[in-house]
C-alpha cells in the first residue's frame, strides 16, 4: 500500500517527522524503505550537533599521575575533546577542557588498585563484518554500528513505548514529559529486530524489551513472540513490575510466549530508598513464582540515597533466590546537567558499590570476588576455538561492568571464588584457546582439559548441592569437554548472580568505553546504537530518532480513545502493607513495624506517585 | 583523485596492550598497468586527519585515533594523486600477538572502498591477491611484483 511513498513532514524547526498514523498497517518492507530513507538525515552533523577541539591536552597537576589520554564529549555542547585519565588519592579521575565551557573533572573509578586489577582482564572484540552505517564521523557521532565499533552486541534493547504509568522526577523520557508518544507497530518492531539480527559474524541472540513501561502495551506478549520468531533465544522484559503485581495472568502469558526473565527495577529495601515499587515488589515476586518466571533485581545506586543499602539488597535477593536470579547494580548515570557539588553527592562508581557490599556483608562478599565483564572472554574463546563457530564474547571495557556468583547456606554467603580458582581456570582456558588457534590437535587439548580441570575446583568448599557427588566437577566437564550446556541450570540453581553495570554520562564519558560497548539499542531507523550513545547523548540519538516516528499525544488519544494521564498509577499503600506477602518478603531485612504509615505515604508522594485509600 | 593514507606505530597499555606498526603503500591502475603512487609525507593534524585515519583503519585493524592517544604513537600522513582505481597495501607487525602480514583496500575512482580486508577475518594471502587483481583488472603476478612478493 505504501510502496514508493513516504509520509514525511518538516516542522517549523526544520525537523523531519513521519506521519506515523499512516504507517499503522505498513509492512516490514515498508518500514525498511522508510528507515533507509530517513537514517542518513538523522545522523549527527559536525558544526551543527558537535565540534572538534582535539588539540588541547588537559593539564595534570601536582600529586596526579597520568594513566592515559582518551577522547570525551563536553557535557554542555557535545564537542569532542581530549581528556586525561589520571590517578589521585588512590582513585581514578577524568578531566577535559572545553574551549567554550571550561574544565570538567569527574570521578572515573573509585579505586585505583581495582582499576589496575580489572585492566589485566581486558580483551577486545574482533569488531563486526557488516555494519548499519558507513564510517563518516568521529566516534561517538557515527552510531551505529559503524565499522570501527570493537564489540558485537551481547544484548539488544528495543524501546516499545515511551508511555509510563509513573512520573519519576529524574526521567525526561516518558511520553507526557517528552510531549509525544513513541510506540512502534508490531511490524515496525519486527523490522528493527530483524535489522539487529543482520550483524555478522555474530548477531545478537539476547533481547531486552524496554520502555517507558513495556507492560502498558496490550500486545507485549505478541512482541515477545515476534522476538522468538526473529531468532532471539533470550528475551527479558524491563519493568517496574507494578502491573504484574496486580495481574497474575500476565507473567504466565509472558513466560509461555518465551520470556526468560524479568529485569525489574529495585532501588532499595525500604520505602525511603525505593519509592518506585517497594510496596508492589512482594506481590510481583509472588506472581512470578506462580508463573515460574525468574527476576533480576536492578538497583540504581546513588551515593547519598541508597548506597548504604546495597548489602541489604543482596540479602533480599538471597532470601528470595527461589525466584530472584540475580541483582544487577547500576551506579548512577547522571542525566542532564548538574553542578559539581551536587554530582559529588550522587556519584558512585563500581568499586564504591563493591566495597560497600564488602563492608555491609562483613567481608563475606569481598572486593576480590568480583571480576570485570571481559574476564570471561577466555571461556567463549575456548568454546569458539573448539567448535569453530563464532560465540558471543563479552568484550566491553573493563570499567563498564563486573560480576560474581554467590550462594547462601546455613546463614553463610559463599562466593564462587571460595571453591573455584577463577583466575587459574580463566588463564588455563585462554592458553588452551591459544593452542587450538595455533592448530594443536583438538583431542590432545581435550585430554589436557580432562586431566587438569579438577585442579581449579575445591569441591569440598562448594555449596552442598554442588558438593554432593562432586557435581560441580561433572558440570565443568560437561561444559568444557562435552559442550553440553544443558546442565548449567544446576549451577545456577540456588545461586545468585551479582552484577554491576556502570552506564556512562557526559561527565565521565570515555570514547574508549563506548566503542567497546556490547549493550545496544536498535532504533526505529534501523541503526544499532551503543547504550552510552543512545542514552548519554539522547538529543542526537534516542530522542531525535524516536520523535521522528511518533504520534502527537492528541493523535494517540484520538486513535485509542484513552487519555494518557488516566493511565498514571495510584498506590493503595494501606492495602499493600497489610497483605501477607509484604511482611513475608521484607521480614528479617527491615524492621517493618518501625515505619509509620505517614512515612510510607510521604515517600510515595515525594517520588510523584499519588496515594489512595479506597 | 586525491589519495590519502597513513603509516603509524602505536604502543599502549590502557585499556589493553597494543603494539602495532602499519606501513602503508598505494598503487594506481592506469591503462591496465599497476604502478606505485608517489606519496608525500606530512605530520598528522588531529582535527583534519582523525576521521580519515579512522576510515582507513577502523574496518581493517579495528583501530581508531582514540586508540593511538591512549599510548605512545607516531603517525605520518601520506598523500598523492591518482586517476583510476587505487590499491592500498598495509604491511603490519603486531608484536604482541606475533602476527605480521599485509591487508588490502581497493578504492574506485571516486574514492569509495570496493574491497577491504579485516585483520581478524582475512582469507589466505594468495586468495586475497587473486581477488584484488581481478577487481583491478591486472594479473596476479603484476600485483605480486609491485608488492615485492616475487
Ligand atoms: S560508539 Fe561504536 S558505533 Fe558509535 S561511533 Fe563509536 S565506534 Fe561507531
Amino acid at each position: 500500500m505504501l510502496k514508493g511513498q513516504f509520509y514525511l513532514e518538516l516542522n517549523e524547526k526544520g525537523e523531519i517527522r513521519v506521519d506515523y498514523k499512516k504507517y499503522r498497517d505498513a509492512t516490514v518492507e515498508d518500514f525498511e524503505r522508510l528507515a533507509n530513507e530517513i537514517r542518513p538525515k538523522l545522523m549527527p552533523r559536525l558544526g551543527k550537533d558537535y565540534n572538534l577541539y582535539l588539540k588541547e591536552k588537559p593539564p595534570l597537576r601536582d600529586g596526579e599521575e597520568l594513566i592515559t589520554y582518551t577522547l570525551s564529549a563536553c557535557p554542555y555542547c557535545n564537542s569532542l575533546l581530549r581528556a586525561v585519565i589520571f590517578k589521585r588519592d588512590g582513585k581514578v579521575w577524568i578531566r577535559k577542557v572545553c574551549p567554550e565551557h571550561g574544565e570538567i573533572e569527574e570521578l572515573y573509578f573509585g579505586d585505583y588498585e581495582m582499576y589496575e586489577r580489572f585492566r589485566k582482564y581486558q580483551h577486545d572484540g574482533k569488531g563486526n563484518l557488516n555494519t548499519q552505517v558507513p564510517l563518516v564521523a568521529p566516534c561517538p557521532y557515527n552510531c551505529g554500528l559503524c565499522p570501527r565499533h570493537k564489540s558485537h552486541p551481547a544484548l539488544i534493547n528495543i524501546v516499545v513505548t515511551n508511555r509510563c504509568d509513573l512520573s519519576c522526577f529524574y526521567c525526561f523520557f516518558f511520553a507526557s514529559r517528552a510531549g509525544y508518544i513513541y510506540e512502534p507497530t508490531l511490524e515496525h518492531i519486527r523490522y528493527m529486530l530483524r535489522q539487529a539480527r543482520k550483524l555478522r559474524p555474530q548477531p545478537a541472540i539476547a533481547l531486552q524489551i524496554t520502555g517507558g513501561e513495556p507492560t502498558l502495551r496490550d500486545d507485549l506478549v505478541d512482541i515477545v513472540r515476534i522476538a522468538k520468531e526473529e531468532g532471539y533465544t533470550h528475551v527479558q522484559v524491563n519493568t517496574t513490575g507494578i502491573k504484574i503485581a496486580f495481574d497474575p495472568e500476565l507473567p504466565v502469558k509472558l513466560r509461555e510466549a518465551g520470556t526468560n526473565v524479568l529485569y525489574m527495577s529495585f532501588d532499595g529495601v525500604s520505602p525511603y530508598t525505593n519509592p518506585k515499587n517497594h510496596w508492589e515488589v512482594p506481590y510481583t515476586l509472588d506472581n512470578l513464582r506462580k508463573a515460574g518466571l525468574g527476576a533480576v533485581l536492578v538497583p540504581t545506586v546513588i551515593k547519598n540515597y541508597n548506597l548504604h543499602e546495597v548489602g541489604k539488597i543482596v540479602l533480599f535477593g538471597l532470601k528470595h533466590n527461589d525466584i530472584v536470579r540475580g541483582v544487577n547494580f547500576q551506579p548512577v548515570s547522571i542525566t542532564g546537567r548538574m553542578p559539581r557539588k551536587q554530582r559529588d553527592k550522587e556519584r558512585v562508581t563500581i568499586p564504591d558499590v563493591i566495597m560497600e557490599i564488602e563492608r555491609e556483608t562483613d567481608g563475606q562478599i569481598s572486593r576480590y570476588d568480583w571480576y570485570p565483564v571481559p574476564s570471561v572472554v577466555p571461556i567463549s574463546r575456548f568454546i569458539e576455538a573448539v567448535t569453530g563457530e563464532p560465540k558471543i564474547a563479552f568484550t566491553t571495557h573493563f570499567a563498564c561492568g563486573a560480576a560474581t556468583y554467590v550462594w547462601k547456606e546455613d546463614g553463610e554467603i559463599i562466593p564462587i571464588t571460595r571453591f573455584v580458582d577463577v583466575d587459574g581456570l580463566l588463564k588455563f582456558l585462554d592458553e588452551k584457546a591459544d593452542e587450538l588457534e595455533r592448530g594443536k590437535n583438538k583431542y590432545l587439548v581435550f585430554l589436557d582439559v580432562l586431566v587438569k580441570l579438577r585442579k581449579f575446583v575445591d569441591a569440598s568448599k562448594a555449596p552442598k548441592r554442588l558438593r554432593e557427588g562432586k557435581r560441580i566437577l561433572r558440570l565443568l566437564y560437561k561444559v568444557f569437554v562435552r559442550h553440553d550446556y544443558s546442565s548449567l541450570g544446576e549451577f545456577h540453581y540456588n545461586s545468585l548472580f551479582l552484577g554491576m553495570m556502570h552506564f556512562q554520562d557526559l561527565y565521565n564519558h570515555d570514547v574508549a568505553r563506548v566503542m567497546r560497548c556490547d549493550i545496544h539499542y536498535v532504533m526505529p531507523d534501523g541503526r544499532e546504537v551503543p547504550f552510552c550513545s543512545f542514552n548519554v547523548i539522547p538529543d542526537l540519538y534516542r530522542d531525535r530518532a524516536q520523535k521522528v516516528f511518533s504520534y502527537t499525544i492528541k493523535e494517540w488519544e484520538e486513535m485509542t480513545g484513552q487519555k494518557l494521564l488516566d493511565l498514571k498509577y495510584k498506590r493503595n499503600i494501606k492495602k499493600l502493607i497489610s497483605g501477607e506477602p509484604y511482611r513475608r518478603h521484607y521480614e528479617g531485612i527491615i524492621d517493618i513495624d518501625s515505619i509509620p504509615y505517614e512515612d510510607h505515604v510521604l515517600a510515595s508522594k515525594k517520588f510523584g506517585i499519588p496515594v489512595i485509600e479506597e | 583523485m586525491k589519495v590519502k593514507t597513513f603509516s603509524f606505530k602505536v604502543d599502549t597499555r590502557d585499556p589493553r596492550p597494543i603494539r602495532l606498526s602499519v606501513s602503508a603503500r598505494a598503487f594506481g591502475v592506469e591503462a591496465g598497468k599497476i604502478r606505485p603512487l608517489r606519496l608525500s609525507e606530512r605530520e598528522f593534524v588531529e582535527d583534519e586527519d582523525l576521521l580519515d585515519f579512522d576510515m582507513e583503519f577502523g574496518d581493517t585493524f579495528n583501530i581508531a585515533f582514540n586508540d593511538l592517544i591512549h599510548g605512545d604513537f607516531d603517525v605520518k600522513v601520506l598523500e598523492g594523486e591518482a586517476k583510476g582505481m587505487v590499491l592500498k597495501a598495509y604491511t603490519f607487525n603486531d608484536s604482541l600477538r606475533e602476527r605480521r602480514g599485509v591487508l588490502f583496500r581497493v578504492v574506485d575512482e571516486n574514492g569509495a572502498t570496493i574491497y577491504v580486508d579485516n585483520v581478524y577475518f582475512s582469507e589466505p594471502l594468495e586468495k586475497r591477491i587473486g581477488k584484488v587483481s581481478r577487481i583491478l583488472g591486472v594479473t596476479v603476478d603484476e600485483v605480486k611484483q609491485v608488492l615485492g612478493l616475487q
